[in-house]
């Protein structure tokens, strides 16, 4: 789920979405409501990419981010591909530029910036994919800078979760799909614990059925603080995140400063919007 | 119809074809003098990486006859190699790349060709074919299991990245360099093929190996030469694209050689100066619709297919092929086809295995069985098809596709049996289009023209709203007399029948007159003619048959899959292993079909349950490696493998005689030269020439000639 939405991604036609704006706040905040115009690249692959990447272009954009172009690309792009999206981002001065796809789409979007001489982005922007070692490892210093956002405790607040230790006691080799696949077992292991609690610790009671509704009924669930608290049950993300930057070849935390903590915009409400995501798509 | 008036309609077709496309997806970009300028900046990058990778293949079509897939593999492995011995060994550039290009590459080449594709002259098409793409596969394993991909690798670029500006675009030192190499290959290749004594006889071994070996013409040594050259042009591609890629990922570096395909034919894989114009169409063409058009909804993936579109056309433009006259075909030896009662006994065995079987597997394992005997139904729509009547296709899984919308669509989800019959009669008529292409083309083109179709398939169809679109179409297992196959045994044990008496009834066919008809359209067009078979008919019956087979076994992917999300499981790419495993098992057998769905299931098991990055590789190196096996047994595995079990059997009294017969063969002396026994000695030349009155007094000049 990409940070600070929610779903749904499947299905078809117009649907309903929710997308925070933590983020956005923190970047009109830093750089001014109006100075951020942009270029968005949309994974165009598959039709869920694409429903996972509109609702949230389209946020912004209703936020105050206006789209300068829009791109679809593939994730078997080669950096030669982004040269027109380095382009256009020169043209129209672009203060802004998003890429939805994997973290290798954002380091040939940044290489090929670097290439052409882009200096007008002031957010390089993106989500959890890109809280990747191989994004700083692949793209060196063109990649600096660069912002992602992340709905789990950064690995670099170690110490300060239990949660978190434990994760990184298990996981040398983490990123962040490591994370939120430790935080579904989480989600789990607390399904089957409640199922045994409400059965008076039968095991026989862990049917699919009974963790279904275990499942549903987990409103506050926060990994032990390793996740801002989120209503699993009715499938809503919550709008906490972290915000990393790229500074000298880190990551390094941004908002808030504070390691174990995450800016909840003040408890904002998310922004509701209804788009068919294939009809807004247009790379 | 003419074939002046056959390209005319195919230009007409594709010119209104671009005008209708441009206009509906037109972005609203102006088309000025700088637009036009960028347009061309940007596409010659992308043309030179076309053009490298497309000669490449040329080059060693031209001087061995060989398609090779690999070459995009090789490329990649050798980018590698240039990799670790630059960024992880930190060894100078200037050093690393003429020691890759101009004496690793080579000498792989060379190994290649003395190992495997020297032993490929002779064999059928689609063996030459999936060898090549066993080893495609067999590079990407090797490379995984040696520079492990959840790490970074990333190639500098020359010259750091830095370049000049023409129009509002910087071109990179880096690409202008690629540009550069790809023309002066083009020359260099040119002047070589052309103007050289080896470039000459390199091509006339492939225009006839016989001739030119009389001719004086070595051809071993023009194959390595040749092979030589090919990995050199791939090591160069691969090294100058990797900068490109941000993680040097095998598959990106080694499917580019896919989309290059339609830049080879359109130099026919012979003309280097037409591959590069066909590079910079391909180029222009990406780039055109990259910065002038915008496709949206059902149209999204048009520009990724616009490669396989133009391959398809250029296909279709390419002269009516040949029938081959005055030209000793080759002798092949006709498979030997067991009987219906034989493969019924064989089926009712197989099915009996799998019912006890499935008792005791798990949930997980009976859907991993489940798919192998998907796989093995697919692969048998290629046997009538390719193993009998030699139509090389690489597109199974397209028509399994279409044949699974078209279950779904048709009543599949809600489970009707009748639906499982559409699906296979809407594929039908779609096969038996292909039979228009396949009497114009032959071979390697149909081959192609094949792969193309399942690359459009793959970007234009599923997302079409009614195929699957933009969403997920849920299927639910047949109903069939009261019996729910709902449940993951009942499936397995469902479409386990199911292949069985689609075997049956393969093998029932091949022994009637239609298979007969097919095996001799196989062996010499010409000849079937002229016997008095319909080409035109025989090929629009066994398209459709393989198409219906297909489609078919479209309808139970669908059921093992429970839904159906764009074209995810029918990629053009995951039908090549099929087709690969196939031909491995034996492409005339419909034991061979069953072998490509037990190489699936292994192969799926390799990928679920050994996470250790050894063994991922080695899902990706064992085929490749199995391929190798096909040198030495064209046939298939499965020949060897029935002809021993058959010799068990009480009742194959047939198989112990032959078996008899050809160990009594073997032990007699081996036949030489002039085909006789032992060697033809001095002695026999004089009793010769005593036999046929030949006198010893040649005048001296005469005898002084001859010697020399």
């Amino acid at each position: 789920m990409p940070t600070g939405s929610s779903c749904p991604y499947s299905g078809t036609g117009p649907r309903t979405f929710h997308v925070g704006y933590t983020t956005y706040d923190y970047y009109f905040s830093k750089f001014g409501a109006s100075a951020l115009h942009g270029v968005f690249t949309i994974p165009k692959d598959v039709a869920s990419t694409i429903a996972a990447s509109m609702p949230i272009f389209r946020a912004e954009n209703r936020m105050g981010i206006p789209s300068d172009a829009e791109f679809g690309k593939s994730g078997t792009a080669i950096q030669t591909d982004y040269t027109e999206v380095a382009a256009a981002i020169k043209a129209h001065k672009s203060t802004y530029a998003r890429n939805g796809l994997d973290y290798k789409g954002t380091v040939l979007e940044r290489k090929e910036a670097q290439v052409q001489g882009v200096n007008t982005v002031k957010v390089w922007d993106c989500s959890v994919q890109c809280y990747d070692k191989r994004l700083i490892q692949e793209g060196g210093n063109a990649v600096e800078g660069q912002y992602v956002w992340l709905n789990f405790l950064p690995f670099e607040d170690k110490g300060s979760n239990a949660e978190l230790d434990a994760f990184l006691k298990y996981d040398k080799g983490a990123d962040g799909f490591g994370a939120q696949a430790w935080i579904a077992g989480e989600i789990f292991a607390r399904a089957v614990n409640d199922t045994m609690k409400a059965n008076n610790n039968d095991p026989n009671s862990i049917t699919r059925p009974n963790l279904l509704t275990a499942i549903r009924a987990m409103h506050d669930f926060d990994a032990n603080g390793m996740v801002p608290k989120i209503d699993v049950g009715r499938r809503v993300g919550s709008t906490c995140l972290v915000g990393m930057q790229v500074q000298n070849g880190k990551f390094v935390r941004v908002d808030p400063l504070k390691p174990g903590t995450f800016d909840c915009d003040n408890n904002k409400p998310a922004m509701t919007l209804t788009i068919d995501p294939a009809k807004e798509y247009h790379g | 119809m003419s074939q002046r008036w056959s390209n005319l309609l195919v230009w007409a077709g594709t010119i209104a074809f671009v005008l209708l496309v441009s206009k509906t997806a037109w972005a609203g970009n102006p088309v000025n003098g700088t637009s036009l300028t960028n347009l061309v900046v940007l596409a010659l990058p992308l043309a030179g990486i076309y053009a490298m990778a497309a000669s490449g293949l040329v080059v060693v079509y031209t001087a061995t006859g060989v398609f090779n897939f690999a070459q995009g593999a090789i490329g990649m492995f050798l980018a590698y190699v240039d990799w670790e011995l630059t960024v992880d060994r930190g060894l100078p550039q200037l050093l690393v790349l003429p020691l890759v290009v101009l004496v690793i590459a080579p000498l792989l080449g060379i190994a290649l060709d003395r190992v495997i594709m020297r032993h490929l002259q002779g064999k059928p098409l689609v063996v030459q074919l999936m060898v090549t793409v066993g080893l495609m596969f067999a590079f990407i394993g090797l490379a995984n299991m040696i520079w492990n991909q959840q790490n970074a690798h990333s190639m500098p670029a020359l010259f750091q990245g830095h370049g000049f500006h023409i129009g509002q675009v910087t071109l990179t030192w880096h690409r202008f360099i690629t540009i550069l190499v790809a023309v002066a290959l083009a020359i260099g290749l040119r002047l070589l093929l052309f103007g050289t004594r080896i470039g000459i006889a390199m091509r006339a071994v492939v225009d006839n190996r016989d001739l030119a070996v009389l001719g004086g013409a070595r051809s071993a040594v023009l194959s390595s030469v040749a092979w030589a050259l090919g990995c050199s042009l791939a090591a160069l591609a691969g090294i100058l694209l990797a900068p490109e890629t941000a993680d040097m990922s095998t598959t990106t570096l080694t499917f580019i050689i896919i989309t290059a395909f339609s830049a080879a034919v359109v130099g026919r894989l012979r003309s280097l100066p037409m591959t590069y114009v066909g590079a910079l169409i391909l180029a222009l063409a990406l780039t055109w619709s990259n910065s002038f058009l915008k496709f949206s909804e059902r149209w999204t993936n048009v520009p990724d297919a616009l490669p396989t579109i133009m391959l398809f056309i250029v296909l279709l433009l390419l002269p009516r092929a040949e029938i081959q006259f005055a030209r000793i075909g080759q002798i092949r030896r006709v498979e030997r086809v067991s009987s219906v009662r034989d493969t019924a006994i064989g089926m009712l065995v197989l099915v009996g295995v799998m019912v006890i079987l499935s008792g005791f597997l798990s949930g997980t394992n009976l859907s991993r069985f489940a798919l192998g005997m998907c796989t093995a139904l697919v692969a048998l729509s290629l046997v009538p098809l390719t193993g009998w009547a030699g139509q090389v296709s690489l597109a199974p899984l397209a028509f399994a596709g279409i044949g699974a919308v078209a279950y779904t669509r048709l009543g599949g989800a809600h489970g009707s049996i009748w639906a499982v019959l559409l699906a296979a009669l809407v594929t039908v008529p779609i096969g038996a289009l292909f039979a228009f292409p396949a009497m114009r083309l032959q071979g390697l083109y149909l081959a192609l023209a094949t792969l193309a179709f399942a690359a459009m398939v793959e970007e234009v169809f599923y997302s079409q709203p009614f195929a699957v679109g933009a969403g997920e179409l849920v299927v639910t297992p047949v109903h069939l007399l009261g019996i729910d196959f709902s449940s993951k045994r009942a499936f397995l044990i469902l479409v386990t029948v199911v292949f069985a008496l689609c075997g049956i009834g393969v093998v029932a066919l091949r022994r009637s007159a239609f298979g007969r008809r097919l095996v001799a359209l196989r062996d010499s067009e010409a000849a079937s003619v002229t016997v008095g078979v319909n080409v035109l008919e025989t090929k629009l019956a066994v398209f459709s048959l393989s198409a219906g087979i297909a489609g078919f076994s479209g309808a139970f992917f669908a059921m093992y899959a429970l839904k159906l999300n764009g074209a995810s499981g029918f990629e053009m790419i995951a039908g090549l292993p099929i087709v690969l495993a196939l031909v491995i098992g034996g492409v005339g057998f419909v034991g061979g079909a069953l072998f490509a769905g037990i190489f699936g299931l292994i192969t799926l098991m390799i990928q679920d349950e050994w996470h250790i990055s050894l063994w991922v590789g080695l899902v990706y190196l064992a085929p490749g490696l199995a391929a190798l096996g096909i040198i030495k047994n064209p046939s298939g595995a499965v020949v060897p493998i029935g002809e021993g079990f058959a010799r068990l059997l009480p009742w194959r009294h047939d198989a112990r005689r032959e078996y008899e017969e050809m160990t009594a063969a073997t032990a007699e002396p081996e036949v030489g030269e002039l085909g006789l026994a032992r060697p033809f000695e001095e002695a026999d030349v004089l009793l010769v020439d005593r036999a046929l009155g030949v006198t010893n007094d040649l005048p001296s000049t005469v005898a002084s000639a001859g010697g020399k």
